[in-house]
């Protein structure tokens, strides 16, 4: 009996799928600490957590809408083209509140663009987000031809992003851990939750028992269009200068956060927490590697292999964690 | 029956009506949003006819000069660079403008994204509409070889631009002329002002230095950065500049210059090969009180840039002029196809160094040309 | 018999067409409280169609039904489902990958506090969830493990359990032992025994005769979309049944063996 119990005890934390990126925190930064114990140090987390905020916040959109079942190639553009639509309304002498609440819409318009063709037009929405991805890149090309959009203005209220706290520390980070747990908490301990998690699972099976379908993955689309809207936002405010390819590639390092949180290609499982925690290691490992004075040319290679070693760990442990569960 | 009807066929009417609508409302809020904030297209639009086709993944601009006058000749410039890059907006700038001058029909084709296939794609397109010249990019030398080769046999002459056929003369593709910088000694001029600059004033070479590199494994910019490490070299510096993967995304590349700055403290010099390396690297400096103690070195130059310049964070940028390299090998054409004068085999357009003394005719280069 | 003369549900001349195939022909049908039924026919025979009318997910194009006596028409799933009809599907009545007490009440959770503010209630949802595991015999009765892990028979009953605990009077199981050992099978058919002790109604749909001959109190027999057997399981063998659904036999021989 005896050793019996000690073996659940000792497998209680498998049951939850973080635990796979929580190991590797842990585990990276007892390595970087060795290496150079410059890591310890506030400075150095706050640079993580700030460098995590943006790639972060657009993981807690994409892994909730993943967890739903869909994919939203299309944020790294909409992270381009909300910022951008905010930079020129300010420019042209709207206020702060009509230019935030334009570049959060535009990123709402096109979650609600991305679930119109998916749902309605039936086209899986790695292909309708893709689509979208490329439009949205296009039309920022053409109206900038390439230029970067400078924000002309003095706009105090920008600080609400991205203005340091505390030494290093933004306030971007405590966006992204606000976000990252309103989120969390909406996925674990609300019934649109619940929703979500076996819309993500099996559809039929949610459709069958009277679940919107349609409805729980629009609301999907639209939170991880908005998420990228506010990390352009973030990003912008604290640069004061938008790129026409900024954003590019962060789609696809959102979906490789979501799934070394924890997250399936296929839906249905998943945490917005380990996806949040996820862009956490990344950033964590980008530093380290730095501080560590690896050379830089092998951050990328070894994002590759982390994020196999993840899911292997995640898929295995999984198993494990449901059997003794 | 509805039900039955709609498994039946691929798309329903809704379906489609759903699809359609979505569509036209992007491009409706992009042509207005086109409309709005779009440059100047021509520097002189009142008597400029200016014609700008855009097509899926690729930008031809069409500039022919007076209203009613035929242009004399047709040229297509072909390059690698396209919209996404503002590098190449002077560039196209100085091409279209050029044609104006001497009233010829300047093609300018660049693609969206880097891509030789594209390129090779284009210039056999363009040999078919058989223009007078050719301008073109040599950007992978293998890849334009045979092409090339047979457009030069057609009676078509080209001139290469911004980045030659690197073999030696006799083995190369026999373009007329180059006109352009050469990458390597851009990076390389730069280090030797730098070190020249820190001999100056502080009697030694810089305690440490690394490189911002925002595109790995560009060439151009690789070529850059192995000018600026053999420099270092060739003055005996006990370290060589490190390159550091900084990325085209502005918070990453900021973050991560920072750690590398906790990392090594004793850095003095960040070299960075465009504008993407050197705006972070500028507020890096300025957001951690290091102005004076820390400089930033770059290639390429825009407004932020002089701007670095005149309040001493930045102590040098090389520009390779590329309003120069759109205009001068329209130019050279011209001449060539007008009354037989060959080019020069290489038509240098940089690396000029630009320091605070010479801020004055930048500014306004930047001013008329947009960039440099 | 009392359930014989106010049935729980009545079909009366149920016709469904799909553009120009008949699916089902003027078909009667009924159930009495307690009662099991097993509805079976070859493929394409119509089981389904007329489970899915029942249920409310399709509209019949003619005909009637009665429930309780009284005469309802189903929009949708919902609408059945308010009356007290469930209909549980092999392979898609849970999620798998979500836990039982997340599965039991999906869609109809419990929860606490006001307004947008509503948080589940999860300790009361593994309360119950315990409760009906135990009431189904599993003995495992951990309400947070993966749907996932659990057998076959276990998921099935589970979804059984999870109609009746909410107020299902009818409940329609399509294919409910394909795909399961026999120790599942017997678990599953002896819980349905169970349910009909307690008054619930159950319509049995399978191709297995041996499986619903052994639980149900009538058969219903369908053949193209036409009802060609309704007798009371006593009276005919399952191989009478199969020899009918394999037209082997004509019904009206089994029904002449009947009289005789």
């Amino acid at each position: 009996m005896a050793p019996s119990q000690l073996k659940r005890l000792l497998l209680i934390p498998l049951k939850y799928r973080e635990v796979g990126v929580v190991t590797s925190i842990i585990v990276f930064a007892g390595i970087f600490y060795y290496l150079n114990e410059q890591f310890a140090s506030p400075d150095t987390l706050a640079s993580i957590a700030t460098l995590a905020a943006e790639l972060g916040i657009i993981a807690v959109g994409v892994s909730f809408l993943m967890i739903a079942g869909e994919f939203d190639l299309s944020v790294g553009a909409v992270f381009a083209a909300s910022s951008m639509l905010a930079v020129w309304m300010l420019n042209n002498g709207y206020s702060f509140p009509e230019a935030v609440i334009a570049a959060l819409g535009l990123g709402a318009a096109v979650g609600l663009a991305n679930a119109a063709v998916t749902l309605i037009g039936r086209i899986p929405s790695f292909i309708a987000t893709l689509g979208m991805m490329w439009m949205i890149r296009g039309v920022l090309l053409a109206i900038t031809k390439g230029f970067p959009m400078r924000l002309e203005v003095e706009v105090p209220e920008l600080s609400i992003f991205s203005a340091p706290i505390a030494g290093d520390l933004r306030v971007s980070a405590v966006w992204f851990l606000a976000l990252a747990g309103v989120f969390h908490f909406i996925l674990v301990s609300t019934a649109f939750g619940n929703w979500i998690q076996a819309v993500g699972g099996s559809p039929a099976t949610a459709r069958a028992l009277g679940v919107n379908v349609n409805l729980v993955k629009t609301v999907g689309f639209v939170v991880s269009g908005m998420s990228a809207a506010l990390a352009g936002l973030i990003a912008m405010s604290r640069f004061k200068v938008v790129e026409p390819v900024a954003g590019v590639g962060l789609e696809l390092e959102a979906i490789a956060s979501a799934v070394i949180g924890g997250c399936s290609l296929t839906g249905g499982v998943g945490t917005v927490a380990g996806a949040a925690l996820a862009a956490f290691l990344v950033s964590e490992i980008r530093t380290g590697l730095i501080l560590a004075g690896a050379p830089a040319y092998w951050y990328i290679g070894f994002m590759g292999f982390l994020l196999i070693v993840v899911g292997i760990i995640n898929l295995r442990v999984g198993k494990v964690g449901v059997r003794y569960g | 029956m509805p039900r039955r009807s709609r498994k039946g066929q691929a798309f329903t009417s809704t379906q489609i009506i759903a699809v359609i609508v979505v569509g036209i409302v992007a491009l409706a809020v992009g042509f207005y949003a086109g409309r709005a904030t779009a440059p100047e297209a021509a520097p002189a639009a009142g008597e400029a006819v200016t014609v700008t086709e855009t097509v899926t993944s690729t930008v031809t601009t069409t500039v022919t000069m007076g209203e009613k006058r035929e242009p004399e000749f047709t040229f297509y410039y072909i390059s690698h660079g396209g919209p996404a890059d503002p590098w190449w907006g002077p560039v196209i700038k100085g091409a279209e403008l050029a044609g104006q001058m001497l009233g010829v029909k300047v093609v300018y084709q660049g693609p969206e994204k880097f891509s030789i296939k594209w390129l090779v794609d284009a210039l056999q397109a363009a040999s078919a509409a058989k223009p007078d010249g050719i301008i073109i990019t040599i950007t992978d030398y293998k890849a334009l070889d045979e092409p090339l080769r047979k457009v030069i046999a057609q009676g078509i002459p080209v001139i290469a631009v911004n980045v030659p056929d690197p073999r030696p003369p006799d083995e190369r593709i026999p373009y007329l002329g180059y006109v352009g910088q050469d990458e390597y000694q851009a990076g390389y001029k730069l280090a030797e002002y730098v070190i020249k600059w820190f001999k100056e004033k502080y009697g030694r070479l810089p305690k440490n230095a690394f490189i911002g590199i925002h595109e790995v494994g560009h060439v151009g910019l690789e070529l850059r950065a192995k000018g600026i490490q053999d420099a270092f070299r060739d003055a005996g510096a006990p370290y060589v500049p490190e390159k550091l993967d900084i990325t085209t995304d502005i918070t990453k590349a900021y973050e991560t210059m920072k750690s590398y700055l906790r990392a090594n403290p004793d850095v003095e010099v960040i070299f960075t090969l465009g504008p993407l390396g050197a705006h972070p690297a500028m507020q890096l400096i300025r957001d951690e009180g290091l102005v004076g103690k820390v400089y930033v070195a770059t290639v390429d130059l825009d407004d932020q840039i002089l701007q670095g310049i005149k309040d001493g964070v930045v102590i040098a940028a090389v520009s390779q002029q590329p309003f120069a390299q759109g205009f001068l090998p329209v130019v050279y054409m011209y001449l060539y196809v007008k009354y037989g004068i060959v080019p020069p085999d290489h038509v240098p357009t940089g690396p000029t160094i630009i320091t605070k003394e010479l801020l004055g005719v930048v500014e306004k280069q930047i001013q008329t040309t947009g960039g440099a | 018999m009392a359930s014989r003369e106010t049935p729980l549900l009545e079909l009366r001349g149920i016709t469904k067409r799909y553009g120009p195939v008949v699916a089902l022909h003027k078909v009667d049908f009924s159930i009495g409280r307690g009662e099991v039924v097993g509805l079976v026919g070859d493929n394409g025979a119509g089981k389904s169609t007329l489970a899915k009318i029942i249920v409310g997910y399709h509209q019949p194009d003619e005909g009637e039904m009665y429930f309780e006596g009284r005469k309802v028409r189903f929009r949708s799933p919902a609408d059945a489902r308010k009356m007290g009809i469930e209909i549980v599907y092999q392979d898609m009545a849970l999620v798998p990958y979500m836990s039982v007490y997340r599965n039991i009440f999906l869609r109809r959770e419990i929860t606490r506090g006001v307004g947008p503010f509503r948080v589940l209630d999860k300790e009361r949802m593994r309360r119950v969830a315990v409760k009906l595991l135990e009431e189904i015999g599993i003995k495992r009765r951990d309400p947070d493990v993966e749907v996932g892990v659990l057998s076959g028979g276990e998921r099935q009953s589970i979804a059984i359990a999870r109609a009746v605990y909410f107020g299902a009077k009818l409940v329609i199981l399509d294919e409910p032992t394909s795909a399961l050992s026999v120790k599942e099978t017997e678990k599953v058919l002896g819980y349905v025994s169970q349910l009909k002790e307690k008054g619930i109604s159950i319509i049995l749909i399978s191709h297995n005769i041996y499986h619903v001959y052994s639980v149900a109190d009538r058969i219903v027999v369908l053949d193209h979309g036409r009802k060609v057997l309704d007798v009371e399981r006593n009276l005919v063998t399952p191989e009478d049944i199969i020899e009918v659904i394999a037209h082997r036999k004509s019904p009206e021989e089994v029904v002449r063996k009947l009289k005789a």
